[in-house]
């Protein structure tokens, strides 16, 4: 068996992953980076082509600067309006300004071009097996539409304001739900990149916690991304973010109370677990804890220990916990493996699944049964040919 | 629906009543006819039939009442994607089970077996609404073995705990069923009226004058009267050892938006009291200027504590205190607090006992260290915790050159805005065991300093 990867050969996630081929005795994996892909689909088929059967493996684009010009490229013969910024001329020649957030619709169009490309592919080739579909893929990269996939599947999910149009919109909706604390996620945004979490208190207090950096110059609204997290109390600078986030569609949910984590030292720090799962089966997990309100691995939060957090949910919950990461993958449709992010509220009555990752297995150093995620991925997809 | 329903079946496993005929569920057989959810009450039990290969899916995280016999129990109920389940359903005559749950998920809300007629009925919630279903409950081919009664329904523990003790959050269906927890009263985000309500059952569960640790948690953002609640019921908290007033974390509400209130009067009425643990800062207070003989240990974490409830606080002869800690915070919320307020503190004429105080989360940081290093109760101090705040070189000379402080076993400065000089003098402070870590110190804006939490 040789894989092909749909990938960013310079990430981690491909070294990883090869590094599990060489170990379970297999070939290492022909990859097609994503910009070679987006400018020449037939890029793929030749390497499909090559000796030897073959399994698809579609990864995360990655971080390259190639890449977002490319999706920006091909996303930019969309039909988005607003959301539109860039020509494919403009995208293709676009200076690299790091950790700028803009045109993430547009991005999201170019990547779905290209699943809809990886489609064809397989249709064309019916013995070709692709570990992740790219329609379980669409949906991951979804957000609202992942979360009605869950609640349709009765996966425990927080309820949502579904979409708003503005700042103002969400105000309005807010108080027409009676939610006063909400996280207001990109719909096709990945990890926690231009996500707010907003707290008010249904009058006129509020506060913003983001990886957002509002830049104002000039009367140009620019928005960055960066590792720290932000606290916005100013409703103007809150209504400007979000208003500038609005045209890329946003998905807003309520904010559930995390349950804390008591550690060793005595703190206890709002927690959550992510949870790999692998052909169905809830595999490497790792809990999450921080002290600000977004949890999510990339921010540099300290990974909880799993056995302390087992022991505190007890190991019926913790078992449920792991149910509904299963049956939220399920929900996804055909895909060998997900990173699902699931919250436990305080009190330990509830749980919510937050987020279902397409490439949420990168949890480098956490193995089961002697195997990492990439490993288990392999020896799931060789024992299911 | 039907799919909600064998879920049920399978996956509820309630075994008091396991000597009664058993009924199988064919789902097949569903239709919908009219159910009255407010014909009650529901008594009944539900139990589950393994399907063939052995194998029990049981998943709980719904609420079922079995109504008439004030329980509660929460569970899960899931689907593992196999929709053939069978299930078995014993119940009293006419009994049936009820179930609630959030409306996120599809759940049975109510269910009514007729063991006579064979039918079963029910309502269900879901994301789309109420609905109704029937159907008929056929004698089950073979009757499960009986299963062992059950334990009292004993309730998880909210993984937090207070004062030494697991948090329980009160739940008037199942009552307090472990005296020696801390029994916590909060309300969920998405039903804020209910506190007083919640609080007013506490107070009236029977065993409500064995408990020893109560909680105050998150009451919604307005103020709730819990002093007034608490203290017409007083007479029932005689025993109360600790208090909590203001449970509320940042994931709930922001520190400086809970809305508190003048903790005096009801401090007074509980002689037994030894911990009282506050946060929120916002119309706190202590008013009464009283002497309190039980009280061991108080906590005050806010991002602003009135200058009043401070002086307040000085007022209150503690004979036993052996610990305050009091954040005062930032005048940007309500935290307004001058070196006075703080002087009958650090006389500590009232506080003979202390030996562990922390004047932290201060913006006045330094003046405080100043009047510290010279004040009364200094000499009786084993540590001094002036973390959080704003601490800056100004206070460095006092806090070197007093022999106060040099008596002291540790001093905590985390959280400071001192140069580095300064911080390894005092670091070298010995023998007192100085912790210095976390300068905040930004050398291009020396005057921006703000408390760790001024939120």
């Amino acid at each position: 068996m040789r894989f092909v990867v749909v990938g960013d050969p310079e990430g981690k996630r491909i070294g990883f992953f090869q590094a599990a081929l060489e170990r379970s005795g297999l070939p290492a994996a022909d990859v097609v980076s994503w910009p070679e892909f987006l400018a020449a689909p037939e890029r793929l088929e030749a390497a499909l082509d090559r000796e030897g059967p073959v399994g698809l493996r579609i990864e995360s684009v990655g971080k390259s600067f190639a890449a977002q010009r490319a999706l920006l490229a091909r996303g930019a013969s969309a039909d988005l309006g607003e959301a539109l910024v860039l020509s494919a001329e403009e995208a293709r020649t676009l200076p690299e300004e790091r950790g700028r957030i803009r045109g993430l619709r547009q991005a999201h169009e170019g990547f779905r071009w290209a699943l809809g490309q990886i489609s064809q592919v397989l249709e064309s080739r019916p013995a070709l097996r692709v570990m992740n579909s790219p329609q379980a893929i669409e949906l991951m990269f979804d957000k609202p539409a992942c979360h009605a996939a869950c609640a349709a599947a009765d996966v425990s999910v927080p309820p949502s304001l579904g979409g708003v149009s503005s700042y103002e919109d969400l105000r309005t909706k807010m108080r027409l739900a009676s939610f006063k604390r909400v996280f207001v996620k990109p719909a096709h945004a990945s990890s926690a990149s231009g996500v707010l979490g907003l707290a008010t208190d249904g009058r006129d207090r509020i506060a913003a916690y983001t990886s957002v950096e509002l830049v104002e110059e000039g009367g140009e609204v620019r928005l960055y991304n960066s590792r720290k997290i932000r606290r916005y109390t100013d409703e103007r600078e809150v209504a400007t973010i979000v208003d500038a986030l609005a045209p890329e569609r946003l998905h807003v949910e309520a904010w559930i109370p995390k349950a804390k984590l008591p550690n060793a030292a005595g703190e206890a720090l709002a927690c959550d677990l992510r949870c790999v799962v692998i052909a169905g089966e809830a595999q490497h997990s790792v809990v999450r804890t921080s002290k600000s309100p977004l949890t999510n691995l990339h921010l540099l939060n300290p990974r909880g220990e799993l056995s302390a957090f087992q022991d505190w949910l007890g190991p019926s919950r913790f078992a449920e916990l792991l149910a509904a990461c299963e049956d939220a993958t399920r929900a996804m449709g055909p895909t060998l493996y997900a990173g699902v992010d699931v919250c436990v509220a305080k009190g330990l009555r509830e749980f919510a699944v937050l987020e279902v990752n397409a490439f949420g297995d990168l949890l480098p150093r956490v193995e089961v049964a002697g195997r990492d995620t990439y490993a288990a991925e392999i020896a799931a997809f060789m024992e299911a040919a | 629906m039907l799919r909600t329903l064998m879920n049920l079946t399978a996956g509820v496993g309630l075994t008091m009543l396991a000597s009664l005929p058993a009924f199988a569920l064919d789902a097949t057989d569903f239709d919908i006819s009219g159910v009255d959810r407010t014909q009650g009450p529901y008594v009944g039990t539900l139990e589950v039939d393994p399907r063939p290969d052995g194998q029990l899916d049981v998943e709980r995280n719904v609420r079922y009442v079995l109504s008439g016999r004030t329980e509660t129990q929460k569970g899960v109920l899931r689907n593992r994607g196999n929709d053939r389940y069978s299930g078995v359903v014993r119940a009293r005559g006419g009994a049936a089970g009820a179930l609630s749950g959030s409306a996120s998920r599809a759940v049975v809300v109510a269910l009514k077996v007729d063991e006579s007629a064979g039918t079963v009925t029910g309502l269900e919630l879901s994301g789309r609404g109420l609905s109704r279903f029937s159907g008929q409950a056929q004698p089950a081919a073979t009757t499960p073995t009986p299963t062992p009664a059950p334990a009292p329904p004993l309730q998880q523990p909210s993984g937090e705990t207070f004062a030494g003790r697991p948090i329980y959050d009160y739940d008037p269906a199942i009552g307090i069923s472990d005296v020696k927890g801390a029994y916590r009263v909060s309300v969920d985000w998405q039903n804020e009226d209910g506190f007083e309500d919640l609080l007013k059952q506490l107070l009236n569960d029977p065993k409500i004058d064995q408990v020893e640790a109560l909680v105050l948690g998150y009451w919604g953002y307005d103020s709730v009267d819990s002093v007034q609640l608490l203290l017409a019921d007083k007479a029932k908290l005689l025993g109360l050892k600790a208090l909590f007033v203001g449970d509320i974390d940042q994931e709930e509400a922001e520190i400086s938006w809970i809305s508190n209130s003048d903790l005096g009067p009801l401090v007074r009425e509980l002689p037994e009291l030894e911990l009282l643990k506050v946060r929120g800062g916002m119309d706190l207070g202590f008013s009464g200027a009283f002497e309190h003989r039980a009280l061991k240990e108080i906590i005050v974490e806010s991002g602003g504590t009135p200058g009043s409830a401070i002086r307040e606080l000085g007022e209150l002869r503690l004979p036993n205190l052996e610990r305050l800690e009091l954040w005062l915070g930032t005048d940007e919320y309500g935290g307004d607090a001058t070196i006075k307020d703080v002087e009958k503190i650090l006389a500590g004429t009232n506080l003979p006992k202390v030996k562990w105080l922390g004047l932290m989360n201060s913006d006045i940081t330094s003046e405080i260290a100043i009047a510290a290093a010279a004040a009364g109760i200094t000499d009786r101090l084993e540590v001094l915790d002036l973390s959080m705040g704003t601490l800056g070189d100004s206070a460095g000379p006092a806090l070197l050159g007093s022999a106060k402080i040099k008596r002291l076993k540790s001093l905590n400065l985390d959280h400071h805005y001192l140069s580095d000089p300064v911080r390894l003098q005092l670091e070298a402070l010995s023998p007192v065991k100085v912790s210095a870590s976390d300068g905040a110190l930004d050398p291009d804006y020396p005057d921006d300093r703000y408390v760790a939490v001024g939120e």
